[in-house]
């Protein structure tokens, strides 16, 4: 699998508190990866040491194929739009002089492009109003707008749904989506709502205390996350030949436990384990939420 | 650089902080031309609108702090500052390109000045008196040490995060600087001796001043040191260079230009280093 950005083992530290420990993270080209975890878990701070903001104590990144211990990553960067936090915008300019500023900041030749990207972000009809009348959705959708000046490869976007209303978050998410599958942009997308993020992220990185606890696809989350009968026996091949046989999607997960996809008649599997010479020990409905999920990954106890 | 360049130029002119220190250098200039008006009026004295013209010198610092905080404090409060870096810019480049922005608009400021009391205060009050090679040369100084001023308060708004305490810390510099500068001043001005009576011979009523010396006299190791407190502080240039003191042309812009680089590069070597937000 390809790579836009690879973290190593970055440390951050401030003058009393660690913000990143070893954190080593892998973000896949063509992805929407969903940077997960609690507030102050370090999610912002990887933001801002990725954007150039800040420098790790330890450890390096590769953004593109380059280092971050190499002067050329300014290059890399080049390639990348971000939204740190507070939509980075000029409060006493319109939307269009804010992305007219950030063309001649990135130096493009000629200002076109730019009404196409505020029709898309849906900003084309904001006319003469300055961005500092916009509501806060305005706002967000503007500093995704400036970020998109360049045609970034990798868009950075930290809490980017924060203290939207639900239809700002819909707007957001929708206008996240459409940038990754019209313009190929590989999204970094940081909350602290899993299940807002399962919405759009093809991959998931799973931060706690300023580490990597966990990294999966979409994929592998919903397979965690799905409904399912636990069940325990005195031997899980002798319980896999028998579901295979009935046809049943399952899930081995030790040499007496496994995951069954479907829903369990207890005496019709009782018997045909029986007749195998197997046990059927205990059946458990399992119905993790995401949100369960994430707190059984981080631990709950510290977040109360 | 030049991108950055072409877009702090071109941001000027969107800014509200621009058109209200043009606006003030030109009010100011009109102010100073009226006031001057009246008291050749009322005193029938000439006034030398060359001599006018190099007054804006000691308002300057105070007007390029606010410039300063303001503007380039809106890079932290907006936020703007990271969507250069982001863009690939290295922070050296940053720096050097927002101290050429408030460099330009220091001198820009005055130039509006100049401009105003030329126009209003030529006809108004008569011709410049002062030669001009003299006038030009007083001019150059009063720049180099605009420019030593530009490269403080870019240091301060460039170390200090936040619009806010960059703009109280910057005026409160400004203002502690003609502080300092005018106590230094006021006491290179004090008089070796002071009068302290008078005897009058009762035979001939002929009046004997007596003088004693003056205790608040600096010594020779004072004098250098308040000397060299008014060279190296810019408002101390300015004024100088505004006619309370007979300046040194070749001194004081060196001070003020060793002072822009010294700034230049402590602040940019600080704003490397910085953590942003």
């Amino acid at each position: 699998m390809e790579y836009v950005l690879e973290t190593n083992k970055l440390t951050k530290m401030y003058k009393q508190s660690t913000a990143l420990s070893g954190l080593t993270m892998h973000v896949p080209k063509g992805s929407i990866y969903g940077f997960v975890g609690r507030n102050g878990a370090g999610k912002t701070t990887l933001i801002r040491i990725v954007c150039g903001l800040q420098s790790p104590t330890s450890g390096d990144y590769t953004l593109y194929g380059r280092s971050s211990t190499k002067r050329s990553i300014v290059k890399s960067r080049r390639r990348v739009g971000a939204v740190v936090e507070t939509p980075s915008v000029y409060r006493d300019m319109t939307a269009e002089d804010n992305l007219r500023q950030q063309y001649r900041i990135l130096g493009l030749p000629s200002f076109d492009g730019i009404d196409e990207i505020l029709r898309l972000v849906g900003l084309g009809d904001t006319g003469k109003k300055k961005a500092r009348d916009f509501s806060l959705g305005m706002r967000q959708r503007l500093g995704i707008a400036v970020a998109l000046c360049g045609d970034p490869d990798l868009l950075i976007l930290d809490e980017p749904t924060n203290g939207l209303d639900p239809q700002g978050i819909v707007e957001i998410r929708e206008l996240i989506l459409r940038l990754n599958r019209e313009r190929m942009i590989t999204v970094l997308i940081s909350s602290h709502i899993l299940d807002e993020l399962s919405k759009l992220a093809t991959h998931y990185g799973f931060i706690d205390d300023g580490r990597i606890v966990r990294e999966m696809s979409a994929e592998e989350l919903n397979a965690e996350c799905r409904k399912c009968a636990r069940v325990e026996v005195t031997d899980t091949k002798a319980l896999a030949r028998t579901l295979d046989a009935m046809g049943t999607e399952y899930r081995i997960l030790s040499d007496t436990t496994a995951d069954v996809y479907a829903k369990v008649n207890v005496s019709q599997l009782t018997s045909a384990l029986s007749e195998s010479g197997c046990e059927l020990l205990t059946v458990t409905e399992r119905d993790e939420s995401l949100e369960s999920f994430y707190i059984s990954l981080v631990g709950g106890g510290k977040h109360e | 650089m030049s991108k950055l360049l072409r877009a702090g130029f071109a941001r000027l002119g969107k800014t509200r902080i621009f058109w209200l220190l043009t606006s003030f250098s030109a009010a100011f200039a009109l102010f100073m031309c009226v006031v001057c008006y009246k008291d050749m009026k009322l005193s029938g004295e000439t006034v030398d609108v060359g001599q006018l013209m190099l007054n804006y010198s000691t308002v300057i610092g105070i007007v390029t702090a606010v410039f300063a905080s303001l503007y380039l404090g809106a890079e932290y409060s907006d936020g703007t500052v990271r969507n250069k870096i982001t863009a690939g810019h290295k922070r050296f480049d940053i720096y050097v390109s927002n101290l050429t922005v408030t460099t330009a608009v220091g001198l820009y400021a005055y130039v509006v000045f100049i401009t105003v009391a030329a126009a209003v205060g030529i006809p108004l009050l008569g011709r410049i008196i002062m030669p001009l090679p003299r006038l030009f040369a007083l001019l150059g100084c009063i720049f180099a040490s605009s420019a030593a001023y530009s490269g403080i308060f870019t240091f301060i708004t460039m170390t200090v995060s936040g619009r806010t305490v960059a703009a109280v810390a910057s005026l409160l510099c400004a203002l502690a600087l003609i502080m300092a500068a005018l106590t230094c001043i006021n006491v290179l001005g004090q008089d070796k001796e002071i009068l302290t009576g008078s005897v009058t011979d009762s035979e001939s009523g002929k009046v004997e001043w007596v003088y004693a010396p003056n205790p608040r006299y600096p010594s020779e190791s004072e004098r250098i040191l308040y000397r060299t407190l008014v060279d190296i502080n810019p408002a101390g240039q300015m004024y100088q260079l505004a006619g309370r003191e007979e300046p040194n042309l070749t001194l004081l812009p060196l001070c003020a230009l060793s002072e822009f680089a010294a700034f230049t590069v402590l602040g940019a070597f600080i704003f490397k280093r910085k953590d942003l937000r």
